[in-house]
């Protein structure tokens, strides 16, 4: 199993599904020593190889995963999952002055560009928070994001030759099926890896995988599915962003609620040049007069509700 | 060497003497296995707390004195019941005469879904246990029929609905619920209705020991509540770190999970908690019973004599069930073909 840090499900699943399959992991995540000629002379003594696509940049020789497809035809595809649908507020921040590396702000690669928009137009923490509301996320077209977002994933499918539409209308039945955009949960990875045994011919075995679900990604960064929107899809959410955690030997890790992360992302934002902090939907908004305005009185009219209110 | 519980005192310490601790109230949580959940379920409903776990699962140098010293300091302290022998001066019982406001955490055991797993406690190694293919835990039928001499097939074909009722499988899960629950209360908890949605959410314990990650959520919330503290509105499901499933998931058996309208398996997870390594190993029923036999081959007979054993032992109804049982089941097997 060749892929990135949803490999490790993908890989669990196919051992969980069928015991007798020995399952080594391949993970390419960051860049590594490995050139696609090693990487394939070690693929080459597997009777099964999956992988999802990968870019340059992890390989040493830059080689993608076109490449390796090409060089080994029996491989089964698997997709990479971004889902928008639950953390339409998280973006990404690649500094332009740094050769695009990620900025690291309080929830690592993870940013909210709310938090973001606030510390670029002058507004407090406490106006910033104001903007995680119902009107404000209508606003910015949160609350329509889920179509887009569907869409998303089933392109992934179909580019790995799998349709993925009966699943994801089974996984929006239940909770939020994502931690972040980009991290699902165990029970995405092992229907996926479902699909993908049935397709290279090995039977899964029926079970309960909820009995075993180990889960890797849950040690990361798990994102909240802010209120407002958790409310929009009939669900209960939540204001608080638990931190990356690996060492529970040592502690119980660290969480964050909505107004100390905004505050948090501003002093990461404060030592930072204004040319650093760039994404294209912030400075939108930015340049957008009609829009900054709509965003700093529906701030206000929060503030003024929960005034009234205590 | 230094346990689990030395490595977290020269952490805390080292934290307070760089004067490195936010977060309030001030939480220490102290215990086994089951207490990462705990703790973790605290930080998530009170996350502005500062949450410490101390985790007691093997010797250690730390003395009693140097525990309740370091945990006189929190605003709340909470325990699971721990013998003495892990920390030197004194278990759970003299804890509690040095602070007494320490509040008990209830132990989560629960028999119901596990009716056939056993510990074997060599008597002959001052009841050191024996280890198998699933850590401390054992079957019982997988045990007497490696004792009665039985090959791998054989007690393969013994594990079924016919043998677990007539052993009595099937009549665990009140006992098992009473006990669960007395133990709660002696903790001071009510978690009646919490057994209930356990319940019908399908098997709630990897192991009889071993609960999953929103049983110690909804405890460690009975806790909180219990101590007067305000809990955020969150949902679990969303934040469901779970350490437990790393270790070993003994299965519950189809026939038992069905019982109770679940889905079961013959599936034994090893425990791997290097997930950036592999991905573990598993073990279908005839993998883990020619497992265990390994394991029982290099044993002395008097060293596997669990109490069940001696028991069935005592016992010639329980030796012929088996051998009938066995008998059967292969005699089908070849009349199919």
């Amino acid at each position: 199993m060749v892929g990135n840090c949803q490999s490790f499900g993908y890989a669990f699943a196919l051992k969980l599904f069928d015991p007798a399959l020995v399952v080594d992991r391949y993970p390419l995540v960051a860049p590594s020593l490995t050139d696609l000629k090693t990487l394939r002379a070690a693929l080459a003594d597997y009777d099964l190889v999956f992988s999802q696509d990968f870019g340059p940049q992890i390989l040493r020789d830059n080689a993608t995963s076109d490449a390796l497809f090409a060089d080994m035809p029996g491989v089964v595809r698997l997709p990479t999952v971004n889902f928008y649908g639950f953390h339409p507020d998280t973006i990404h921040l690649l500094d332009p002055t740094k050769n695009y590396r990620f900025i690291m702000g309080p929830a690592g690669v993870y940013h909210s560009a709310l938090a973001l928009f606030g510390h670029l137009a002058g507004f407090t923490v406490e106006q910033t928070e104001a903007l995680f509301t119902h009107d404000a996320f209508a606003f910015v077209g949160y609350l329509d994001v889920w179509p887009s977002a569907v869409e998303e994933v089933l392109r992934a499918g179909q580019a790995a030759g799998m349709k993925l539409e009966n699943a994801v209308a089974l996984w929006a039945r239940g909770r939020a099926f994502m931690y972040t955009p980009t991290h699902p949960r165990p029970q995405v990875l092992f229907d996926i890896a479902r699909i993908a045994m049935e397709k290279a011919g090995l039977r899964a075995d029926p079970l309960e995988p909820a009995d075993y679900a180990v889960d890797d990604l849950s040690r990361d960064y798990i994102l909240p599915v802010y209120p407002p929107l958790a409310e929009h899809y009939g669900l209960r959410g939540s204001s608080v962003l638990k931190l990356s955690h690996y060492r529970f030997s040592r502690g119980v890790g660290e969480m964050l609620a909505l107004r100390d992360y905004i505050a948090r992302s501003f002093e990461h934002y404060r030592e930072r040049r204004r040319e650093q902090l760039v994404h294209e939907r912030v400075d939108q908004w930015l340049g957008d007069k009609e829009i900054s305005r709509t965003l700093g009185l529906l701030s206000a009219e929060e503030l003024k509700r929960r005034a009234a209110a205590r | 060497m230094l346990s689990e519980i030395d490595h977290q005192l020269l952490h805390v310490w080292g934290r307070r003497l760089r004067g490195r601790e936010d977060g309030s109230p001030r939480i220490a949580v102290v215990g086994n296995c089951q207490s990462f959940g705990v703790a973790y379920g605290m930080k998530l409903l009170v996350p502005h707390a500062h949450v410490d776990r101390f985790t007691i699962v093997r010797k250690g140098v730390t003395t009693l004195n140097m525990l309740a010293k370091t945990l006189a300091s929190y605003d709340h302290v909470f325990s699971l019941e721990f013998q003495p022998g892990f920390v030197r001066g004194g278990g759970w019982e003299e804890l509690k005469g040095l602070l007494p406001n320490v509040a008990p955490i209830p132990s989560i055991v629960f028999s119901g879904f596990h009716p056939d797993t056993i510990y074997i406690l060599d008597p002959t190694r001052h009841g050191f246990p024996v280890e198998g293919p699933t850590g401390p835990y054992h079957s019982a039928i997988a045990l007497f029929a490696y004792l009665r001499g039985m090959s791998v097939d054989q007690t393969v074909a013994l594990f079924g609905e016919r043998l677990f009722e007539a052993l009595g499988y099937f009549d665990v899960w009140e006992d098992s619920a009473k006990e669960f629950l007395e133990l709660a209360g002696a903790s001071g908890l009510d978690l009646a209705a919490e057994l209930v949605r356990w319940s019908r959410s399908g098997p709630f314990m990897y192991s009889m020991n071993h609960p999953k990650a929103h049983v110690l959520f909804d405890v460690a919330r009975a806790l909180l509540n219990k101590a007067g503290m305000k809990t955020a509105p969150v949902e679990f499901a969303d934040f469901a770190v779970d350490d437990i499933v790393r270790g070993v998931v003994f299965p519950v058996y189809p026939e038992i999970a069905e019982r109770y309208g679940h889905r079961g398996a013959y599936l034994f997870k090893r425990a791997n908690y290097r997930l950036a390594r592999n991905v573990g190993q598993f073990e279908d029923l005839r993998g883990y019973v020619a497992a265990s036999f390994e394991v029982y081959a290099r044993h002395q007979r008097a060293q596997l004599m669990a109490p069940r054993m001696v028991e069935w032992e005592a016992n010639p109804e329980v030796g012929r069930l088996f051998d009938y049982f066995a008998a059967d089941a292969l005699a089908k097997r070849s009349a199919r073909g």
